[in-house]
């Protein structure tokens, strides 16, 4: 625990083509937090980030069956958001991610791809991907993605390891995936909720421990064989979803759960708001003609004044 | 407080720091808890993936708020404050259970002042 308390402090920095950010509302603890936090985001990398082919999952793509500690957390936790989400969200989609061009980083996706080859084949799902421990089995080609969930697991994991190691308060934003930890500020965490920059604007207070994420099909976006695509797929078509949200938002006690819901609403369309609604939780649907619909506790939208 | 002492104050100068003295293991987390509690830690360990293959050695202790971790380098020469030469410690996370259920979600409240981060899809 830090011994004084001396008013809040944020960082952000560039990662993995979006933007980390961690605010403390101690100050003092700011240079022990972002030491813990960038130390994990790196274990993360290692174990996660299908780009690079010495990480974990590459190998894993490679033959390999033997998970380290924070990869069997990331898979374990996209397996639970593809059995919460009934497989909306699911793990599996890295060979239909790759046969759709986003293949690389998406700052280095290439604008224009090759057309893509119509090709009659049986996709994959998350059911026939087997954790056991520390191994991991799947049938052959299978291409694991977890960027769906690991950001948002990686968000609650660091959020809880820098109000465990410094009693701080704390937010960690990685791009549209929010968590907090510890106390909050007074009047609560000030998230601003704005996807595209024309996008109509609004701003929330989360309560300590609450968690916010945001799903888009408007950002991430790259063309490929003459077509826009989004990095959103339905699994069982292994496409992009239809685009009837632009933007879902939904605040959770975990930014995992957050995740998993707002990314399902994309792929559900018009069926999301109804099953939010019996889940509970507060969120934010803007439609393509810029029509909000709010469910839950969300409040009414304000105005917002962007993070300094 | 020279230039490279104002680099050990952020954490990529200390990664910077590592790097460039070989120190290119894994900073341990009770090792920067312990530097923000005023306790003592250390931390051993090797240097793997994409560092460079140089045994590493990082030891840490903190006497206030806030205080970075000592780095030593592979050949023992000190970097930053002094070197306690306690047991190894390796990160330690937290096995992270998937939640049993969705629970109702947080009551949420207008927003009002600035903000202090932005969701946005990505």
């Amino acid at each position: 625990m830090t011994g004084t308390t001396t008013g809040p402090a944020s960082r952000e920095w560039p990662l993995w083509s979006t933007f980390a950010r961690l605010v403390v509302t101690d100050e003092a603890a700011m240079t022990s937090a972002l030491a813990v936090v960038e130390e994990y985001l790196r274990r993360v990398d290692d174990a996660a980030n299908r780009f690079c082919p010495d990480s974990e999952i590459s190998r894993l793509h490679a033959g390999g069956t033997e998970l380290g500690p924070v990869l069997r957390d990331l898979l374990e936790q996209a397996l639970w958001a593809a059995e919460f989400t009934d497989g909306d969200v699911d793990p599996t989609v890295g060979g239909s991610l790759e046969r759709l061009g986003y293949d690389r980083d998406i700052e280095l996706v290439l604008d224009e791809g090759a057309p893509v080859r119509a090709v009659v084949h049986v996709l994959p799902r998350w059911g026939s991907v087997i954790l056991r421990g520390s191994r991991m089995w799947c049938p052959a080609g299978v291409r694991l993605d977890l960027g769906a969930t690991a950001k948002a697991v990686a968000a609650d994991q660091a959020a809880a390891l820098v109000a465990e190691s410094t009693g701080s308060g704390v937010l960690v934003g990685l791009g549209g995936d929010i968590a907090t930890a510890g106390p909050a500020p007074e009047g609560g965490w000030q998230v601003r909720v704005q996807d595209a920059p024309d996008d109509p604007p609004t701003q929330v207070a989360l309560p300590e421990g609450a968690a916010i994420a945001t799903s888009s099909t408007v950002s991430r976006t790259w063309r490929h064989g003459g077509r826009r695509l989004h990095h959103i797929l339905d699994p069982r078509t292994g496409e992009p979803a239809p685009t009837f949200w632009r933007s879902v938002t939904v605040a959770a006690p975990t930014c995992l759960q957050a995740n998993a819901v707002s990314t399902a609403c994309i792929v559900r369309g018009d069926r999301a708001v109804d099953w939010v609604e019996r889940l509970r939780l507060p969120a934010r649907f803007l439609r393509y003609d810029g029509h909000v619909l709010t469910t839950g506790t969300w409040p009414s939208d304000e105005p917002a004044e962007a993070p300094r | 407080m020279d230039q490279r002492d104002r680099d050990l104050t952020t954490a990529q100068g200390l990664r910077r720091a590592l790097v460039a003295t070989g120190v290119a293991g894994s900073l341990g987390f009770a090792a920067l808890a312990a530097a923000s509690t005023g306790t003592t830690g250390s931390i051993s360990g090797a240097a793997a993936g994409r560092g460079s293959g140089v045994p590493a050695r990082v030891g840490a202790t903190g006497s206030g708020a806030g205080l970075l971790p000592r780095l030593t380098g592979d050949d023992g020469r000190q970097e930053h404050g002094d070197d306690d030469g306690s047991p190894a410690r390796p990160l330690r996370v937290r096995h992270q259970r998937p939640p049993a259920a969705v629970l109702p979600g947080p009551g949420l409240l207008p927003g009002s002042g600035p903000a202090q981060a932005t969701t946005s899809g990505s």
